[in-house]
């Protein structure tokens, strides 16, 4: 089976649950502690599809309230990005389409996906108040502590990112 | 000393007072030596670097277009756990030409220690400022919970006093009901006449446009049905003012004709309008005057027909095209009168269109005046009582769970 490596770069404000949502895809695990990410924390995840195996390479990067203010050779080589955000603070997606003009700038053509995050945190109402506040359509809310739409974002990135 | 450690001491040299491990390797990615390790990596030299550490693995292609114009990049805090622990290290690779030969150089520089204090500060920054967040958040929710709170309690009390106003607004009408149905008169009046009556009224609201009115003068029966302006509260003070002009028509002036009554009940009524431009009330109107003793029954109309059934044949007599009233530009209406000799069996009705009009049946549509006329004809001879039954019955068969169109009103006379 043919074998090959992409780099997926995660991004947003801080406290989104990036790191929660990394380390339950690699690991399956899930703390409510949490600890800020300082720099950038890489791991490793084997996606199969078929005939296909793909080396995920993900680049959990340590959030900011604009993501002008990080290190651009952290996207550099980057195959594919997730922004996430955080379903209960309205000020992490407030500006999405901005950041997403960002880093289609430093990478034109890259595929991305937007996670609303923490949708456990949410009752039916409030999530459906939270959607209609949306700058743009988000396609997966997801819930790092749940396991809920994790492993999708994944899957459904590397098939953008493999064009199948 | 072989070349490549040449190359790797001239740039450890720059580094000399910083705790960094420097790795060379080759245009393949094959670990050539390294040296000042954290751990001895003298059993990978000559193994893939890029097989070995997904860090650059995932920077291969970045890596390799490294040329003379751009030949440094710099990867600042990588956090790297060591089974328990996590370090954090700055990354730096350097592409180096020696002697048409290409090299790397992967320095990894250790600020563990320093960036122990860092992250308890950004720690704190990021909590804090989550918490603020959060609170700020909490805090507009309260507020608008708050003002939501007031407002439902603001359009509540707004509610109270509608439906307060609406109670004393229905009781005035009621109250206007028993005055306007005290005003109709009973059956008492034509209690001693020749035929019998049956009168089917419907408002369609609490009061009605429509009205009947009848009076007994000596030989002489008076019957009249009007459809006034609108309904509901503006049509029942027209019919008033109607009843009381044919009252005065009748009692004083004395006036016994038809034709004579629907003109001076025009007159009357374009006179009491005169002064307000904006009123344009009038009435349809069908009277009859009933003459026991010389068995006749004279008619005129405004704008209401007579309908009547002779000998199993229904019959209609037109009235005339103008109504009573209305818009004062239209002068000297001249109204016809039709007097019939009574024969017996005859059954007369007057009605308004309220009948005819009532939206209902399988497509929702009008009843029809040829539907109306065809139930009058079917029912004609059958006692006055049933008649009126059979038309309550029909016209809620009719309308089912619609509203009811407009005020309803038959009247019929059977001889």
């Amino acid at each position: 089976m043919q074998s090959i490596s992409k780099k997926v770069v995660l991004v947003g404000n801080f406290g989104v649950g990036k790191t929660s949502l990394t380390r339950r895809f690699v690991f399956q695990k899930f703390a409510d502690e949490y600890l800020t990410t300082l720099g950038v924390k890489i791991d490793k995840k084997i996606m199969n599809l078929p005939d296909l195996e793909v080396n995920l390479i993900i680049w959990d990067i340590a959030g900011e309230v604009s993501q002008t203010k990080v290190p651009k050779s952290y996207y550099l080589g980057a195959n594919g990005i997730i922004y996430v955000f955080d379903l209960t603070r309205p000020s992490t997606f407030k500006h999405i389409s901005e950041d997403l003009d960002y880093i289609k700038q430093l990478l034109p053509n890259v595929p991305y996906i937007l996670a609303g995050n923490k949708k456990d945190l949410l009752s039916e109402e409030e999530l459906k108040r939270t959607i209609s506040e949306f700058p743009i359509p988000c396609e997966y809310l997801t819930s790092a502590k749940t396991g809920e739409c994790v492993e999708e974002i994944f899957q459904d990135l590397t098939k953008k990112m493999t064009n199948r | 000393m072989s070349k490549i450690h040449e190359v790797l001491i001239a740039y450890q040299q720059e580094y000399l007072s910083q705790w960094c491990q420097f790795i060379l390797f080759d245009q393949k990615g094959d670990i050539l030596v390294s040296s000042n390790s954290f751990s001895d990596l003298h059993s990978y030299y000559g193994t893939s670097i890029y097989q070995l550490n997904f860090f650059l693995e995932s920077l291969q292609s970045v890596i390799e277009t490294l040329d003379a114009t751009q030949d440094e990049l710099f990867f600042p805090r990588m956090e790297i756990p060591f089974g328990e622990k996590t370090g954090v290290f700055d990354y730096t690779i350097k592409r180096i030409e020696d002697q048409n030969e290409i090299y790397y150089v992967w320095i990894v520089e250790d600020n563990t220690a320093h960036n122990r204090y860092l992250s308890l500060v950004q720690q704190e920054r990021n909590d804090t400022y989550i918490e603020n967040e959060l609170l700020q958040l909490k805090t507009q929710n309260q507020i608008l919970q708050e003002e939501v709170e007031k407002q439902t309690a603001d359009i509540q009390e707004q509610k109270r006093l509608i439906e307060k106003q609406k109670d004393d607004i229905l009781d005035s009408i009621r109250y206007a009901q028993r005055i306007q149905q005290a005003i109709l008169p009973t059956d008492k009046v034509l209690e001693s006449a020749i035929f019998q009556t049956f009168i089917f009224y419907m408002p369609k609201d609490i009061v009605s446009g429509d009205f009947y009115w009848a009076r007994q003068v000596g030989g002489k029966s008076v019957i009249a049905v009007a459809d006034c302006t609108g309904h509901g509260v503006p049509g029942a003070f027209m019919s008033l003012v109607g009843q009381n002009m044919l009252e005065t028509i009748l009692i004083e002036q004395k006036i016994f004709y038809p034709k004579n009554i629907l003109e001076s009940l025009d007159r009357q009524m374009l006179q009491l309008f005169q002064n307000d431009n904006r009123v344009h009330d009038g009435m349809d109107i069908t009277v009859v005057v009933i003459d026991e003793e010389q068995k006749t029954i004279t008619y005129a109309g405004a704008k209401r027909p007579l309908y009547f059934v002779r000998d199993a044949n229904f019959q209609e007599i037109k009235g005339a095209p103008f109504a009573i009233g209305g818009h004062h530009l239209v002068q000297g209406k001249n109204f016809t009168e039709f007097e019939l000799k009574i024969q017996p069996n005859d059954v007369f009705y007057l009605f308004s269109d309220g009948y005819a009009d009532q939206f209902g049946g399988d497509s929702d549509k009008k009843f029809m005046i040829r539907n109306f006329k065809n139930l009058l004809l079917k029912i004609h001879h059958l006692p006055v009582t049933m008649q009126q039954e059979i038309l309550k019955e029909n016209l809620l068969a009719w309308r089912g769970s619609r509203k009811q169109t407009d005020d309803i009103l038959v009247v019929g006379l059977q001889f």
